[in-house]
């Protein structure tokens, strides 16, 4: 038996040193995925201790298919659109009315930090910063989205799209004031 | 029961209603559009890697919000076992001090204590009683160790103070409390039925007339010293002063053997010899005479139960939900029930009860109470874009989600359906033959159910979101309902009163749960194992 399904059994058994390993191998990880989702790190945090404590209640169920860690993030993101229900209901529809600035460049993404990144996509509004995250981040398609978020795929694309135009012209921003001190992630 | 109510609002606030949620589904080609916008430039992974190597590490108060949010859920599940712990403990406590309390009622068992009978008798209001040690030297047995020589005064010959010492004998005389069971007093009794104003007469001192109502046989070592000793003389010391009677006790009491102990029927059984093998002195006291009920009591403990009995059963099932068609709706449930059976799965949970049992005869049982059922299922389901065109809401005022959606088959949500029930059961139990200790009980019988507890959601009738049911009254409705159980139950006979019992549970619905004829009917039904404990009385 490896470490990992070591700790898992432990987890399952309830064993609170074994829990607290595992919290302490993901726990930075994690709070890296929810605080993309979160609009700041307190409401990150919470969303990670919510996560844990339903990674630690369900653990039983994990059927070894796939890897833990996969599990694990899709617990946490799934704490996030729970919240993200509560919070809103509605989905960004006026960001067109702003117009697009088309003259995004490729080398932009290369010159910013991971932790500028997660910031920029914090201050994104939550019906596009959801839909950014899952699809652009997670990988999950427009269908699953849907499914995930309890609307239409067709929603899901038109709200991707904003998105994803939304986002390279913030980026581009910042690029371009890079110069000026950066404000980090709260 | 009209499947659309509320009809009567005005027809703005319908209209507003109805357009509310309104939402066109856009043709495919305007999705082609927006797609073509989304260029297949790497930005998604570029991100996506960028901001998966951010890992900033929690501060350290959250793993202590964690666990103790852990130990709370942990507490709780503790929380839902002490109802189930408490009613076993309290059934045990009752069970265990009902059989003490049965055994006390024993004199062949019990021993009154020098120190204890001058207790009770002061209790009994005996003024000048006298409890003398007898010369236990004259006995000269290794095995006799105690003779209790009680007088009784000369005032308590009526008939109402002979009641009155009954009464207080048997409740205090005969079952002392914290007695040992290590001496044992020979008690017997006078027979001397003429002599209703006196307790005993010097007439009635005659081994003909005396009646054993209990023999403790010693073992046979002693016995047979008894045999080959001398017998001593019996102790009768009878006076009679101002036309009442004074009494003499001599009770012999054998300490530290292993006694059996036998109940006999003067009637039927030589009583002289056995006094004479026992050597046991005759007793005449009013403790004596008041001792008839007990031994008769334990004489025929069995014979004497009432038909009365109580029984605490609990057991855990799997619960499972028989969907139909209602017979008179126009509406096609059949794609709705298909769904639905896919999506609800049987989850376990747990009943209980509390019966009240009638022997009608040694075979028939008659028994009533009160119980409860839990009834839970998971349900899962995922959601799409509508697959069919959307019906409409049913109700005006219906809990609704995903209103816009279809429902499929997946796991993408979780839900619960929960319901509880109080119900009134009334129960036939036959009892078969009994092998040793193990006996075959088969109960059966229907119950009244009313629903106390609905927390459920149900997928609409045209597959198109979800109905949210948190109260009976919520649409469609969940009624009261007759239940029909069988337990085939499997008795083992802890002791003569006491019975534990394992039984598979079969229990349905055989009326509808559905408040709506116009919507599907439902059926919950379980399938489980209950444990049984039953006292007779």
């Amino acid at each position: 038996m490896d470490k990992e399904q070591e700790i898992i059994k432990g987890c399952i058994d309830g064993n609170r040193i074994c829990q607290r390993r595992l919290y302490d191998f993901f726990a930075a990880k994690m709070l890296g995925v929810c605080m993309r989702y979160a609009k700041d790190r307190a409401e990150a945090e919470d969303m990670l201790q919510e996560g844990f404590v339903k990674v630690f209640q369900n653990i039983g169920r994990f059927k070894n298919e796939g890897s833990f860690e996969g599990w694990i993030r899709r617990i946490m993101v799934f704490t996030a659109i729970n919240i993200f229900k509560h919070r809103i209901r509605k989905f960004q529809e006026d960001f067109d009315k702003e117009g697009i600035d088309g003259s995004y460049d490729d080398q932009v993404i290369e010159k910013i930090t991971a932790r500028e990144i997660v910031a920029l996509i914090q201050q994104m509004p939550d019906g596009y910063k959801m839909i950014f995250n899952l699809y652009a981040v997670e990988g999950y398609t427009h269908r699953e989205i849907g499914e995930m978020l309890g609307i239409a795929e067709g929603t899901s694309k038109s709200q991707y799209s904003r998105a994803r135009h939304y986002m390279q012209k913030v980026l581009t921003t910042h690029y371009h004031i890079l110069n000026e001190p950066f404000q980090e992630p709260k | 029961m009209n499947l659309f109510k509320n009809q009567n609002k005005s027809f703005e606030e319908k209209l507003s209603k109805q357009l509310e949620d309104l939402e066109y589904k856009p043709s495919e080609l305007l999705w082609d559009k927006i797609s073509s916008t989304i260029p297949d430039d790497g930005f998604e992974t570029a991100i996506s890697e960028s901001v998966n190597s951010y890992q900033p590490n929690p501060t350290n108060e959250n793993w202590n919000k964690i666990e103790s949010q852990l130990q709370q859920k942990n507490d709780y599940r503790k929380f839902y076992w002490i109802p189930l712990l408490f009613l076993f403990s309290a059934a045990t406590a009752y069970f265990g001090y009902e059989i003490n309390k049965k055994n006390d009622n024993s004199i062949a068992v019990n021993t009154i204590s020098k120190k204890q009978l001058i207790k009770q008798h002061d209790e009994i209001n005996m003024p000048n009683l006298d409890v003398e040690k007898s010369d236990a030297s004259k006995l000269k047995r290794k095995n006799i160790i105690q003779n209790i020589r009680v007088k009784g005064n000369t005032n308590y010959s009526s008939n109402s103070t002979k009641k009155q010492i009954t009464q207080a004998t048997r409740n205090k005389i005969l079952l002392p409390e914290n007695s040992a069971k290590k001496i044992v007093p020979f008690i017997s009794i006078s027979n001397n039925k003429n002599n209703h104003h006196s307790f005993i007469n010097k007439k009635s001192l005659t081994h003909s007339d005396t009646k054993y109502i209990a023999v403790i046989t010693p073992s046979k070592e002693i016995r047979n010293s008894l045999l080959n000793d001398k017998k001593p003389e019996p102790q009768k010391e009878i006076t009679q002063q101002n036309n009442s009677t004074q009494i003499q006790q001599t009770s012999t009491v054998i300490k530290e053997q292993k006694f059996e102990n036998k109940i006999i029927d003067s009637a039927q059984n030589n009583t002289s010899s056995l006094l004479a093998l026992s050597n046991v002195q005759p007793s005449y006291d009013s403790i004596n005479l008041l001792t008839q009920n007990n031994i008769e009591k334990k004489k025929t403990t069995e014979d004497k139960l009432t038909k009365y009995s109580i029984t605490v059963l609990t057991g855990m099932h799997y619960c499972f939900n028989y969907l139909s068609a209602p017979n008179n709706s126009g509406i096609n449930f059949k794609d709705n029930i298909l769904l639905r059976n896919k999506l609800e799965t049987p989850s376990l949970d747990w009943s209980g009860a509390f019966l009240l049992n009638y022997s009608i005869n040694e075979k028939w049982k008659i028994s009533s109470g009160i119980m409860v059922s839990n009834f839970t299922q998971e349900f899962q389901y995922a959601i799409t874009t509508p697959t069919s065109i959307h019906k409409g809401l049913p109700e005006v005022g219906t809990s609704y989600t995903n209103s816009n959606d279809s429902i499929i088959n997946g796991n993408s949500y979780n839900n619960r359906i929960k319901y509880t029930w109080t119900e009134i059961p009334l129960f036939i139990t036959y009892t078969f033959k009994q092998k040793g200790k193990f006996g075959f009980d088969l109960m059966g019988g229907v119950s009244y159910a009313f629903i106390t507890g609905v927390d459920a959601a149900y997928v609409s009738y045209d597959n198109v979101g979800l109905l949210i049911v948190k109260d009976k009254n919520d649409f469609p409705g969940v009624k009261n309902n007759f239940f029909v159980h069988l337990y085939p139950t499997l008795t083992y006979q802890v002791n003569p009163l006491v019975s534990l019992g394992v039984a598979p549970t079969f229990k349905m619905s055989i009326t509808s749960i559905t408040d709506n004829e116009n919507w599907v009917q439902q059926h919950p039904y379980f399938v489980g194992l209950s444990l049984s404990l039953r006292r007779k009385f």
